[in-house]
């Protein structure tokens, strides 16, 4: 039985991410407890915007704003 | 759908807009934060760029530390920067010892709040409290350090105290078997001395009576 699509955390952001690796509350919301970047079946995101976010959460990760693992 | 306002980095063509996140080490900025900033925008002049804003972005706990630093303050700057200058002022910042780490991303335009929030920190009356000192050590670090200390001991134990183990093992055998005999003895005839005292004492006393 395949399992039914849930709303992620970012479904009705995807029209229009505020995806900037400055806005650290914001990217919180895509890390799991141990600090890892959720999926895009939790995320919501689309292909695209989740690739933005990935890239965003790398660029605060290199600049140590937030952690690689927690 | 949305697109993010940041591309990938082109150095190709000349007046090129970036965004520059500089950490710089918290030691500087809290001898004279306008100089640190000075010598920022200096380097980056240096270079061949114009800087349209320049500003304090953050001082803050690093997620992880950089350089033996727990905190440091964040620069953020927008400036052009001319065609193939790049890499010159990557290696320059590279080496110098106060710049913990930098990112540049190509953008397209410069944010509008940016200018109002670079001229505020510029105002002469504008000052900035210095930022604390670095703190404790997290335990955590702590509790690690121990750890790989007594691996690396149990390590060294194994390399080089092989054979002293098999001696130390021997040797309490061999003094328990010395002792023993020894440590025996007294307790064995010391019942034995008691009881003889007690027969010559009780046969004596109705004697003596």
């Amino acid at each position: 039985m395949a399992l039914k699509p849930t709303p992620g955390i970012g479904a009705k952001n995807c029209d229009d991410p505020k995806l900037d690796y400055k806005d650290l509350e914001y990217l919180g919301k895509f890390l799991t407890p141990q600090g890892q970047i959720v999926s895009r079946r939790r995320s919501g995101f689309c292909a695209q915007c989740q690739k933005e976010l990935k890239q965003a959460i790398k660029r605060a990760r290199h600049l140590s704003l937030l952690p690689f693992i927690v | 759908m949305g697109r993010s306002i940041y591309r990938k980095a082109k150095e190709t063509h000349l007046g090129q807009i970036y965004e520059g996140m500089i950490i710089l080490d918290n030691d500087l900025v809290r001898a004279d934060w306008r100089k640190a900033k000075a010598t920022l925008t200096d380097t980056l002049v240096k270079y061949g760029a114009v800087i349209h804003t320049a500003r304090r972005w953050d001082e803050r706990a690093l997620a992880y530390p950089i350089k033996g630093n727990q905190r440091a303050t964040y620069f953020l700057l927008y400036f052009e920067l001319p065609d193939g200058r790049s890499s010159e002022l990557r290696r320059s910042l590279d080496l110098n010892v106060n710049v913990l780490r930098y990112l540049f991303l190509a953008v397209d335009e410069i944010p509008a709040e940016e200018a109002e929030l670079a001229s505020a920190e510029e105002a002469n009356d504008f000052e900035l409290e210095p930022p604390p000192e670095d703190g404790p050590r997290p335990s955590v670090f702590d509790e690690l350090d121990a750890a790989r200390e007594s691996e690396r001991e149990r390590l060294r134990s194994d390399e080089d105290g092989s054979p002293k183990r098999e001696e130390t093992a021997s040797k309490p055998a061999e003094s328990q078997e010395e002792k023993s005999p020894e440590g025996d003895t007294p307790s064995e005839e010391s019942p034995k001395a008691e009881e003889a005292a007690t027969a010559t004492t009780s046969t004596d006393s109705p004697q003596e009576s």
